[in-house]
């Protein structure tokens, strides 16, 4: 996914009403009369939110005139979780490598070198 | 158990946080995240090089250094030091110029002492798009969405 598309799934993920109305979304698929109901909102409000999340592809609209159900994409989410398991990984590899130079280091200058466990404590 | 190591969402989900423990005293990890003759040696990613330029370790201090990718590519990158409290946090921001690489990410780092050893805590911010009103605060809605375990929403 391009970096400005994922920009934009985030910056509508930022909003926890938006989290909220994908939470009830992962449901199953529905109006958005029933959507605004646990909401302390006015449908256009609602509407506002939907349009953000349809932009970032993380919705989808129903073609039909009066009943347009909303319903969840799971593409751009995908996208979102395939963007943090490159995060993921790189960080955890990153911060491998500092868990051993770090032993060099303190091998080298320690003035009083501890014993040194290779591996994973237990 | 004992180690700590994970990485995941926060409540918003362009806040990722990760904790890792280090055997090693606090000023040694403080000392190897600062120093560019250090970070040259551990920043990766892996199988690349990095060719690193010295700077002055105080804030608004900028590390540039050029990652040479496997693939043959030289990539640019900007690192600015806005938060320097020895030994025990700093916070860094990647990116910014059209000279170097795409990268917008704002970087708080915490080192704290847990009897002689470090937990170090790093939080990847996505920058940008003008956050919401208090998305540290906001309550996460951990959801299982399509077989996509860990999404928190």
């Amino acid at each position: 996914m391009p970096q400005d598309r994922l920009s934009t799934t985030f910056a509508a993920l930022a909003d926890p009403t938006r989290r909220a109305i994908l939470a009830r979304l992962a449901l199953g698929q529905t109006s958005v009369s029933e959507l605004a109901e646990p909401f302390d909102m006015s449908l256009p409000a609602v509407s506002k939110h939907l349009k953000v999340l349809e932009r970032a592809g993380l919705i989808a609209r129903g073609r039909e005139a009066q009943w347009r159900p909303c319903k969840i994409e799971l593409n751009a989410l995908k996208g979102v979780d395939d963007w943090l398991e490159e995060y993921r990984r790189l960080w955890e590899q990153r911060l491998d490598r500092l868990d051993d130079y770090l032993r060099e280091l303190q091998a080298k200058e320690g003035p009083k070198p501890r014993e040194t466990k290779r591996g994973r404590k237990k | 158990m004992g180690v700590k190591n994970n990485i995941d969402l926060d409540g918003d989900p362009r806040v990722i946080v990760g904790v890792r423990d280090f055997d090693v005293p606090r000023e040694l990890v403080f000392e190897a995240w600062t120093d560019p003759k250090h970070l040259a040696q551990w920043w990766g990613p892996d199988g690349f090089a990095i060719t690193t330029h010295p700077f002055d370790m105080r804030p608004k201090g900028i590390w540039r250094f050029v990652m040479h990718g496997p693939d043959g590519r030289d990539y640019e990158n900007r690192i600015t030091f806005d938060e320097i409290v020895k030994p025990e946090r700093i916070a860094y921001r990647h990116g910014g110029g059209d000279d170097v690489e795409p990268v917008q990410f704002r970087t708080p780092v915490t080192f704290e002492d847990i009897g002689g050893r470090t937990r170090a805590r790093h939080q990847g911010i996505r920058r940008g798009q003008g956050l919401g009103a208090d998305p540290l605060s906001s309550r996460p809605i951990c959801s299982r969405i399509g077989g996509l375990n860990f999404m928190c929403l």
